[in-house]
């Protein structure tokens, strides 16, 4: 954390000519800490005058870029995993509640279930929107750097899924390929195939494969959601900070 | 053996009741609306837990067992209880 390297008679910092510095610093380890930190740096600044950014240091800057890359990295490939799921539901491929024919309400359900792990973070990220003010120096600086690691990891998991996706249906469950599988299997009786159902089998696998293309612009989509809550929290500050100047001005 | 059959349920129950469980079970949870029910009260508990109260850990576990309500039906598929 940080403490103060002057103390002044107030017990607080800025207001007259103490400072707030950074003793050793604890490791970054996890979005918690981020945001804790992020949040009493911006309460260090409300207080008392804005810390230099210098403060902040390269070991620190690239501590909180990785916090961002891999809350973005892990909420997506979570998503990611239930995409496709989702999307078999939407086409009746998977049953959801024991049906193959999902209401509204069944398929609000999978909808939020999927893309609970980017909407939670997403929203829970959103929270250094409000520390983000015109005054603030090194609070910015954070805030910056949590949202380049944040962008990086949310922009590299899209990449990643969305050509993993179309190899899956390009290459992958091809019709070529699924029989070649399939054949060798229900010779041997395995996993419950037989002659009698082995074309059933083959068309729900060649009917499914569609779902991981729609489910790749779908993990684009969440991608960009989790980027665009906290942006448009940290826009929204901007532009109230902005119109508190104006009216202060008048 | 002996601390291994503390584990047999078939010590306890017959096959047939043992079985039937399962089918109550997926008759009863995870089929039709308790399950619906159940599968939004879990999923809501986890937003609650994880945004509003940053709970994280207990947002995400509540979220697994929206998602067992949800898709739980087709376990019962693969273990053969549902047909």
């Amino acid at each position: 954390m940080s403490g103060k390297a002057s103390t002044n008679s107030s017990g607080k910092s800025g207001r007259d000519g103490g400072i707030y510095l950074p003793q050793t610093p604890e490791k970054i380890k996890n979005l918690f800490d981020a945001i804790s930190e992020i949040e009493f740096y911006a309460g260090a600044e409300e207080e008392g005058e804005s810390i230099t950014s210098k403060f902040f240091t390269v070991k620190q800057k690239i501590q909180f870029m990785e916090v961002g890359f891999k809350a973005a990295f892990i909420s997506g490939l979570i998503t990611a995993l239930l995409s496709p799921i989702m999307v078999g539901v939407f086409e009746n491929l998977i049953p959801v509640f024991g049906s193959y024919n999902p209401t509204i309400v069944d398929q609000f359900y999978v909808f939020l279930l999927t893309i609970g792990f980017s909407l939670g973070y997403g929203v829970f990220i959103a929270r250094v929107g409000k520390c983000y003010s015109k005054d603030y120096s090194i609070t910015k600086s954070m805030v910056n750097n949590l949202m380049i690691g944040l962008t990086t990891g949310a922009l590299l998991k899209a990449a990643f899924i969305f050509i993993l996706f179309h190899f899956i249906y390009f290459s992958i469950l091809t019709p070529e390929n699924v029989m070649s599988w399939l054949i060798p299997l229900t010779k041997k009786e395995l996993l419950g195939l037989s002659y009698s159902n082995i074309e059933k089998v083959y068309y729900w696998i060649m009917e499914f494969r569609k779902t991981f293309i729609t489910a790749a612009w779908f993990v684009v989509f969440t991608s960009l959601l989790l980027v665009a809550i906290p942006s448009i929290k940290i826009l929204t500050t901007v532009i109230k900070d902005r119109r508190k100047k104006q009216v202060e001005n008048l | 053996m002996s601390f291994l059959d503390f584990f047999n349920p078939f010590k306890y129950f017959d096959v047939n009741t043992y079985e039937h469980f399962f089918v109550w079970l997926f008759a009863t949870l995870f089929n039709g609306w308790l399950a619906r029910v159940l599968g939004f009260l879990f999923l809501i508990l986890a937003y609650w837990f994880w945004i509003r109260r940053e709970q994280m850990a207990r947002g995400i576990g509540f979220l697994i067992m929206a998602f067992i309500m949800g898709y739980g039906w087709v376990l019962f598929r693969l273990i053969g209880v549902a047909k």
